[in-house]
Formats: C-alpha cells, structure tokens, sequence
C-alpha cells in the first residue's frame, strides 16, 4: 500500500500568485525602486543637448529644497497649494457627510426613501472629472454664463475672470473636489453608522438623551475610527490631486501657480521640461509622505481585523 | 396615526429638496448644455431647458469632426481588457494567498495591503521608459492599469473567500477534482459577486483615469479623458457639441449606475481602503 503523505500546497500556492506577482514586480516594484535610483542622477534636455544620466549624489534632493531667485520653495509652495486644495474641499465634505449620514440613518426620523436619496448623492461622482472640470471652465470662463448672469442682473460692473483669481480658482477646485466626493463620503459614514448597534440608540432614546447627546455621546465615538480611516485616505487621494486642476487650469495652475499641485509638478518635469532626474526626487517625496499615511492606515486596518 | 406637518419637518423637506438639487444640477446642466447652440448657452437662456432640442450636436461630436467615437472605442477595450486580467489574476492569487498554505503568506498578504496605499506617480518615470515602445498600443495602459488595481481587487476578493466554507474543497478533492478544477469550476462560480463588486471598482478607477493615459498614449489609442480635453480646443465656439461629447463619456458610468446603484455603493464601501 502507498504511504499517504499528505497534499502539500505550497507548490500551487506559488504557482496561483505567480501570475500577479510577474506582472505586479514587473510594473510596480521594479518602476519604484528606479525611480529611487534614477533621483540620484541628473538626467534632463537642455536645449538639443542631452545632459546626463550622470551619478549626482542628492543633488536632485538639495536642488528641490534650495530656494530659487525669489526666495520660495517651489517644491514647499506646491506641497502647500495641494494641501490648501485638500483642506478646503475636505472640511465641508466631511462635515457635511457626516450630518447627512446621522440625518439619512435616523433612528428617530426614521425618513422614507433612503435608498433613492443614497442613489442621488453619488450622481455627481458618475462624471468624469475632466468632464467635470471642462463644464466649470466653460460655466466659469470670461463669456461664460455666470459672468453672462452676474453683468446683466447688474451684480458686477464688469466681466470678472474668476480663473485669474486665486481665491476663486482655489475655490472652484475646492467646490468640485467637494461635489465630486461628498457623495462617496456620505455613502461610507452611513454605512459605518448602520454598522454601529441599533440598541444603543434605542437605549440612548429610552433614557431621554436629546439628538445632541446621541451624537455627541454615541455615534461620534462610536464612528471615530471609521472617521479617522476616511479622513487618512481621503487625504492620500487628495495628494495626488491631479486631473480637476489641471483641466480647470490648462496645466498652469493659474494665476500665478497657486493653484499648482504636486502631481502637476511632476507632470511638468515629466512631460514639459523632460528633466527626469528631478522627476524622479519629487516621486520620491511624494512616495514617502504617502508611505507614512499608508502606515497610519494600514495600522487602524490591521486593529480592526482583529476585533 | 395621522401625519403631523411641524416647522421642522417642512424645513426638513426644504432642506432635501435644496440638496436634491444641488446633487441633480451638474448632470443636468451638463444634458441640456449638450442640446442647445452656443448662442444659447451664452445668451438669454443659460440653465433652462433648451428651446429647440438639438440632437444633431450628438451626431457632430461622435461624427466626422470630433474623434469621440474612436476615443470610445480605445477607453472600452482598455477598460474591459484590464477589468479581465485584473478578475482573473486577482482571483487566482486571492485564492492562492488564503486558501493554501505555504510559507511567506502571511508577509505577501501585509505586502500587497501596503503596496496598495502607494500611489503610482512614485512610478511614473521608469514606467514611461518601459511603455515608450508600446505607446501605439493599447498595452501602454492595460498593462500599468493591471497591476495598479489587482491589489485592491485581492483585497475586495479576499473578504468573500474566507466566507466560503472549506467543506466545499473537500468535497470536491474527495471527488478527485484537481487543484485547477476546484479553483476555476467549483469556487470560481460562486465567487462572482464579488467578482462583479471588484469590477465595477476597478471600471470607475480606470474609466476616469487622466494621467497615466496623457502620458502614455499616441493619437491612435487615446482615451476618452484625454480626448474630451482635446476636443475642447477644437470646439471653441461650439460648446453645444462640445456638452455633448462631455455626455457621451459619461454615459456608460451613468448607464452602469442606473442599471445597478446598489451594487455600486457596495463596491464603493468594499473599495474604500483605497485612497
């Protein structure tokens, strides 16, 4: 008789994530880890002349972070319009998705038709953000229609070109980024509150707590790490903030670069100046602020899996 | 019990009517943009329902002068290759990474879920120097469209198949079905939802996708969202054809969305660990 001995699985097991594996080393860990290696050499056209690959150290680095004629720091300057973009779209959005969600989920409203409402936020995600910023470019343009509205009922003297303006280019981001998201937001915080323990809120009612107290006291500890979880990716999505402002902007980030966003500023060195070795110093500053949320995350993920 | 009208449930209504609005107008204003002439757009009549439905601006955009249709085209077959080899890869090392055990698992599993947060503009470059010579072919994106997205379709996968029972292998083993034959025709089947919730993930990933398709793509393979782009400079002065082109791209989306909103949401919830 044969001795049995057992199926050993490690060969298939091998042989099932070989395929992901080819492709994922091949197309994601390989490009990132040269990038890595690429940021340390200089590499760029200047003119017909090719200048490089040639080993320069963290010349790349230090070239980033050196203040240029003007005294600023294009690569600070650009980290801190993405994060004013980011804040200013994410605050309301949060906020509002959070009032929505405990509004829409209700114990005590107990509202009709939640489902069409959660059907109706998503909406304006459907459009593709390009779409999305070309119809505010044309809404918002010099003869566009708002201007059209606000010169006739007599609002404004004259024609005001909003994407000349830093305040109402970083706004209409803003507002876009906040239309385009809040519905997914929403759709998240109401399924972390339907996830939380209905007796709670019926204990809390029994008790006599007032809508305040139920939220201040019930749900919003009860949501936080959803919160904090929503928040930590809504910001790493946020950093790479790329597709509203540069169609909104034509690639410029008018006026004056204000609008300008790190992806935007790695775009430029990829596709305008062809200066890659400068490319791959401002990836590798992207990849480590995002590495260090990705840990955040992966931390509030793997404690959730336990519980 | 009868219905009580108080101040505060009209100003509840009002409050959801206002904000159905706002949820509502940008579809809308994006539709009837697409059916009005641009005197139209920009005179008296900017947000109301066009006066006269011009569907000939449909005909103009995926016509002769505007490319849409051919852009059309190349964002459905990136889409649908990629939403394909993402399925099949992911499913087969989802299963792989949970259902069998070998050494190392535990580290791979950490791996992808990490690997997964990093965005791939920390790539960019050296992906540019390996997809230069396949830039007139639709593998420039399919490929890095591949193997950005099987990550979170492991991760969505894998929430499904610790559900499945293991009796079901067993069974299937005691029957004397192989290792490929359990995995394709026995948990493959009954993994389709969450194969379609993986999917519709990945189809919004991917459909929107700008920049990696402005970098990597010649006349002849681009997508839709860089195509849209294009084509507003060269409707300048026709925003009605313009607005409909804009439709066009996201009429598959809406499609998608009407037909299976809830499975939408679902996947949006299974999704959300991606940033």
């Amino acid at each position: 008789m044969r001795k049995h001995k057992g199926v050993s699985y490690a060969k298939w097991g091998y042989i099932f994530i070989l395929p992901f594996f080819i492709v994922y080393i091949l197309f994601t860990l390989v490009p990132q880890l040269t990038t890595l290696y690429y940021s340390f050499f200089e590499n760029y056209r200047d003119g017909l002349k090719q200048i490089g690959p040639n080993y320069v150290g963290f010349a790349n680095f230090i070239k980033l972070f050196t203040p240029d004629k003007t005294g600023s720091i294009d690569i600070l300057k650009y980290f801190g319009n993405t994060i004013i973009l980011w804040v200013m779209g994410a605050v309301p959005q949060v906020v509002i998705a959070l009032l929505l969600a405990v509004f829409f989920t209700s114990y005590r409203l107990n509202l009709k038709g939640q489902q069409f409402f959660k059907t109706v936020i998503y909406m304006p995600n459907l459009i593709m953000a390009s779409a999305f910023s070309m119809l505010f470019f044309t809404l918002f343009s010099r003869v566009g229609p708002v201007n059209q509205l606000l010169v006739s009922s007599g609002m404004a003297d004259e024609v005001i070109d909003f994407l000349a303006i830093r305040v109402s280019v970083r706004s209409l981001i803003a507002l876009m980024n906040f239309l385009m998201w809040f519905g997914n937001t929403t759709i998240l915080l109401m399924a972390g509150i339907q996830g939380i323990d209905q007796c709670l809120f019926e204990a809390a009612d029994i008790d006599g707590a007032n809508s305040l107290q139920v939220f201040f006291k019930v749900t919003l500890p009860l949501l936080a790490p959803i919160l904090v979880y929503t928040i930590i990716t809504a910001m790493i999505g946020g950093l790479q903030m790329f597709d509203v402002p540069q169609v909104l902007t034509n690639g410029k980030g008018t006026p004056n670069r204000s609008s300008f966003t790190m992806v935007m500023y790695l775009n430029n060195y990829l596709q305008t100046s062809k200066n890659y070795g400068m490319a791959g110093a401002v990836s590798v500053v992207l990849f480590i602020i995002s590495a260090g949320l990705s840990a955040v995350v992966y931390r509030s993920l793997s404690k959730s899996y336990k519980n | 019990m009868k219905k009580k009208w108080s101040v505060g449930k009209i100003l509840t209504q009002v409050f959801l009517l206002f904000w159905l609005f706002m949820c509502m107008f940008p579809l809308y204003w994006m539709i009837t943009m697409s059916l009005k002439d641009t005197s139209e757009i920009f005179g008296p009549n900017p947000v109301g329902l066009p006066t006269q439905w011009l569907w000939g601006n449909y005909a103009n955009a995926w016509g002769s002068g505007g490319r849409i249709s051919n852009y059309m085209v190349n964002s459905v077959i990136d889409t649908f290759v990629s939403l394909a080899f993402t399925s099949l890869l992911g499913f087969m090392c989802a299963y792989g990474l949970l259902r069998m055990k070998w050494k190392g698992q535990k580290v791979v599993y950490t791996y992808i879920l990490l690997g997964m947060m990093i965005p791939m503009h920390a790539a960019l470059y050296p992906l540019t120097e390996i997809l230069m010579t396949l830039t007139k072919t639709h593998w420039a994106l399919i490929i890095p469209y591949v193997a950005f997205n099987i990550p979170i379709t492991i991760l969505i996968l894998s929430g499904f198949i610790t559900n499945i029972p293991y009796e079901m292998e067993e069974a299937a083993c005691i029957d004397g079905s192989g290792i490929y034959r359990t995995a394709f025709t026995i948990i493959l089947p009954m993994m389709v939802p969450a194969l379609i919730t993986a999917a519709i993930f990945v189809f919004l990933q991917v459909w929107n996708e700008l920049l990696l398709a402005s970098l990597f793509t010649t006349d002849s393979v681009r997508t839709l969202t860089v195509g849209i782009k294009q084509m507003s400079g060269q409707y300048q002065t026709d925003y009605g054809s313009m607005g409909a082109g804009l439709v066009i791209a996201t009429l598959p989306t809406l499609v998608l969305y009407m037909c299976m909103s809830s499975q939408v949401q679902k996947s949006l919830i299974a999704g959300a660990v991606k940033g």
